[in-house]
């Protein structure tokens, strides 16, 4: 093989690692795999400067704003995935709760607090090799589960908006000179490298004696506390020569098992508020898609002393609960509902893989809205059929304490970071 | 001689359900330890941060198989 030109730099490659931090934007080791699309930005922009400098230039001296670091995360659901991911968007810390059948089924149940700031924040690794990238202070303050049966990804969907307190390319070993080496290693005396750390990392060729290396990349394939080694070089690494070194991402992670929540076979009930849901209450025969978004507005806050991040303390907003449900638009029940501007029960249930067969448990996902108003609704067309889209707002329920809580079962007993 | 088929790391996963894309979920010989890339590799036999134990634990007196060098450039 020929070796290729330049590090990997493959969107494909994108690892996202994450860490649940015991001091809000105090960075902890990375110790879970996601499986999302990380999207993050950190922008810090110069401005018109307003310079009045006796002349037409506007701008002499550099002016900018603070740091902000925001952006998304997507992915589609799995109910391990749903498990823990709320811990950063509804509230943290929470405790699954083991059935104690002889296959055990484990109950994730999250519901916002009314006056906490009860939030998990997580030091997220992410990006492609050979560019990770490092932010604390992660939280997911808008979060919306969706499904649609008409969508090629007929499954549960995750869109989140991802604020961060900091976010940086992960430090380097930069311009590191070099006391000897060969074609295939170099070498730094008392370089103090712990052994096989730097393994699957990439080295850059900044300067060498050798005109032919300068510029080339390697993986490192093997390393020592001295010396780096790597697949062969067309002429040999002298002394004084200078590189690069790009770290890799944290080691030892391993992948999780997991089960997609399908969107075939999820079920919508509809009841009044405070009723007891039953099979009666379920649609069949019209349910086409749903979505629900809660959202806790909550930014980070910023202060005189901080200087390229955000402070590490939150500002919590209202939290609040919207969504919308699509249906055939063929009986006047959520239409007379909602001129009468009457209160509704929702659930939307999906389960899958059989937990233990003699408890008959199986993992499972659940959304319940307890004191859902229809708004105005929008008709559309499907196919040759009338549908209608009903938006909705979930507002606290005086009973439960809450607008929703969402209820997930699977078989694994810890809560992941 | 190294014999190929010996197992050089036994499968030790550190959860229920843990394992490692493209590796397979078992006992490791030389020949499955050289097909594996470099990072895989480290991602495979390093410690796991939270639990401090690797998903393929090397057996004794067994010798750790590197990765093949390329061909130069």
């Amino acid at each position: 093989m020929s070796n290729p030109v330049g590090p990997p730099n493959n969107a494909q490659l994108t690892r996202v690692l994450s860490g649940v931090e015991t001091i809000r934007g105090t960075a902890v080791t990375r110790t879970n795999k996601l499986y999302g699309r990380m999207m993050l930005r950190r922008a810090q922009d110069h401005v018109d400067s307003e310079d009045y400098t006796g002349d037409f230039f506007g701008d002499a001296e550099p002016v900018r704003g603070a740091v902000v670091v925001d952006g998304t995360y997507n992915q589609n659901l799995t109910y391990e995935d749903l498990s823990f991911l709320p811990r950063y968007a509804i509230k943290g810390g929470i405790s699954p709760v083991g059935d104690s059948e002889s296959t055990e089924a484990f109950t994730y149940t999250y519901r916002h607090s009314g006056t906490r700031d009860d939030l998990d924040t997580a030091t997220v690794e992410y990006g492609a090799p050979p560019m990770p990238k490092l932010c604390t202070g992660l939280i997911l303050p808008e979060m919306t589960i969706s499904s649609d049966i008409d969508d090629s990804q007929a499954v549960w969907k995750l869109a989140a908006r991802a604020l961060a307190i900091d976010m940086d390319l992960r430090d380097g070993l930069t311009s590191v000179t070099g006391t000897g080496g060969s074609t295939t290693t170099f070498v730094k005396s008392a370089w103090g490298q712990t052994i096989d750390a730097l393994i699957g990392g990439w080295v850059h060729i900044k300067s060498a004696t050798q005109a032919g290396i300068v510029g080339l990349w390697r993986e490192i394939l093997d390393n020592d506390a001295t010396s780096i080694t790597f697949a062969a070089l067309p002429a040999t690494v002298t002394s004084g020569d200078i590189v690069d070194v790009y770290l890799p991402f944290t080691s030892g992670i391993a992948d999780r098992e997991r089960e997609r929540i399908n969107g075939p076979g999820t079920k919508l009930y509809l009841a009044g508020q405070g009723d007891t849901i039953d099979s009666a209450d379920e649609v069949t025969g019209r349910f086409i898609s749903f979505s629900v978004t809660e959202q806790i507005n909550a930014n980070w806050k910023r202060m005189m002393e901080n200087v390229d991040t955000h402070s590490n303390r939150l500002d919590r907003g209202r939290i609040r609960v919207t969504g919308q449900v699509r249906l055939e638009f063929d009986r006047r029940s959520e239409w007379d509902d909602w001129k009468a501007a009457a209160p509704k029960y929702i659930r939307i249930k999906q389960t899958g893989d059989t937990i233990d067969a003699g408890a008959g448990t199986t993992s499972s996902a659940q959304i319940d809205l307890y004191n859902v108003y229809w708004n105005t609704p929008t008709e559309d067309q499907r196919g040759a059929n009338v549908t209608v889209t009903w938006p909705f707002v979930a507002q606290k329920d005086l009973t439960e304490g809450a607008p929703m809580e969402l209820e997930i079962v699977h078989a694994g007993g810890t809560l992941l970071a | 001689m190294t014999d190929k088929h010996a197992v050089l790391y036994r499968f030790t996963p550190q959860f229920k359900g843990a394992f490692l894309q493209g590796v397979p979920k078992r006992d490791l010989t030389a020949k499955d330890v050289a097909n594996m890339p470099a990072d895989k590799q480290r991602d495979a036999f390093a410690p796991h941060p939270l639990y401090g134990t690797p998903l393929y634990t090397k057996v004794e007196s067994a010798k750790p198989v590197k990765p093949a060098k390329d061909g130069d450039a």
